[in-house]
């Protein structure tokens, strides 16, 4: 093996990295405000900073898995952006040493390619760099070398469908490919990585939508600014061996309460196959809007 | 000498306690979002979540037609935060507002509901 974790750590980690995906910003579309989804990216640009994400993600019988992760936007023009992220995880197997070390760090560029106001529809197009790792990042899970990935994004609100209350439901998704710079060989321990496909999915229902567009029902403001939602998350590997890192998905119900420069999200994970995971997990994020902090330095883009 | 707690510690407070603009969005409206109303309202009047600037902020109202019921250009009321529309007399139908805000930090943001006036 690639280093000292059994296989299904490997698989764990792979999760862990899908779950460590670039969060990126909230976007304003037309009448719609698309939040920032927690295990995977949403479709727009902008500045915006999460701190912290703390993930509990589901993991193997014996193992535990605690990631404290961070991320930075800065956009460069209105629809493009630069997007970090990395993370500290602290690995706990039963028997064995605990690990500590930083995850693989994500540089992705982003070009929020087709808004429509109108119709509530925003689409990204986009390409995560995965970095390779130090000998501390293998030792939780993470990557001996780096990989590409190509990622499409998109969010379309259901505002303007006649469909009376349903009308605050949105959908939002992102579908990556990952081109590894080094390519796994059949037994798995060359220190590549696998071809494979991400995916996440999200249906959410905006209550401050509902409130402000359809009927305000009378709730009280903490209410009023919950969007409760569910996301998927899929891993899937694509082409050539994978030893150890087979197809997993995770389903995350939760909520996200929108204040006025920040917003705080909390799911639960819950592995909807034996493969990712045998526990249910966690992840709780803190996110700030720059653009609305600090809408004349950190929060604007670098070339308007 | 700050230890890195402290000085993270003290970037985090600093984060916090920045000063708070943010896009303008609908808090509450009069006639309410959605709602019907037994008698014609003489205005439409929405309080935003932040100030905005009435110069470059809108309401519209029009009829089932699509004709404009609003007379004269949005004001503020009050504070920066409530901007409102007269309205010409309104005989009973469904009426849709159109808004567009700009926000005094210049986000712009825009919204559309319906309120309908009660036949008697």
């Amino acid at each position: 093996m690639r280093n000292a974790l059994p296989a299904v750590t490997l698989a764990c980690a792979g999760l862990a990295a899908l779950n460590a995906a670039p969060a990126a910003a909230h976007v304003v579309v037309g009448n719609r405000v698309f939040p920032v989804t927690l295990t995977f990216d949403d479709p727009g640009v902008g500045d915006e900073a999460t701190l912290p994400q703390f993930v509990y993600p589901p993991a193997p019988t014996g193992q535990n898995l605690y990631q404290f992760e961070w991320e930075y936007d800065k956009t460069i023009t209105p629809t493009t952006a630069v997007i970090y992220n990395q993370g500290w995880d602290i690995l706990q197997q039963q028997g064995m040493k605990t690990h500590t070390g930083l995850e693989n760090a994500v540089l992705t560029g982003k070009w929020q390619a087709i808004t429509f106001p109108r119709s509530e529809t925003v689409v990204s197009l986009g390409v995560m760099e995965e970095f390779a790792g130090s000998a501390a990042t293998q030792s939780i899970g993470g990557d001996e070398t780096g990989a590409t990935l190509p990622t499409f994004y998109f969010g379309q609100g259901l505002g303007p469908l006649p469909i009376g209350l349903l009308r605050p439901l949105a959908i939002t998704g992102e579908l990556s490919y990952s081109i590894p710079n080094h390519r796994l060989n059949s037994t798995g321990d060359n220190g590549g990585q696998p071809f494979f496909w991400a995916g996440g999915l999200s249906l959410q229902y905006s209550i401050p939508y509902l409130q402000s567009q359809v009927k305000n029902i009378g709730l009280p403001d903490f209410f009023g600014r919950m969007i409760p939602l569910v996301e998927l998350d899929w891993f899937s590997p694509a082409a050539g061996p994978a030893p150890g890192l087979p197809e997993t998905l995770t389903v995350a119900p939760g909520v996200i309460y929108m204040g006025d420069t920040y917003q705080v999200g909390l799911e639960a994970l819950i592995p909807a196959n034996s493969a990712a995971g045998s526990h249910i997990g966690a992840i709780l994020q803190v996110h700030f809007f720059f653009d609305d902090m600090f809408p004349n330095t950190l929060g604007k883009p670098l070339f308007q | 000498m700050h230890s890195a707690r402290t000085v993270a510690l003290a970037a985090g407070f600093a984060l916090l306690a920045a000063p708070a603009f943010a896009h303008a969005f609908l808090k509450t409206a009069s006639p309410a979002v959605g709602s019907t109303v037994s008698q014609a309202p003489g205005q439409v009047m929405i309080n935003f979540t932040e100030g905005v600037e009435p110069r470059f902020s809108t309401i519209t109202v029009q009829n089932a037609q699509g004709t404009p019921v609003e007379t004269g250009k949005p004001h503020l009321v009050g504070g920066d935060t409530h901007l409102a529309v007269a309205l010409k007399s309104l005989p009973p139908g469904t009426y849709t507002v159109v808004w567009h805000a700009t926000a005094t930090d210049t986000h712009k943001t825009q919204g559309t509901f319906h309120f309908t006036v009660a036949s008697k």
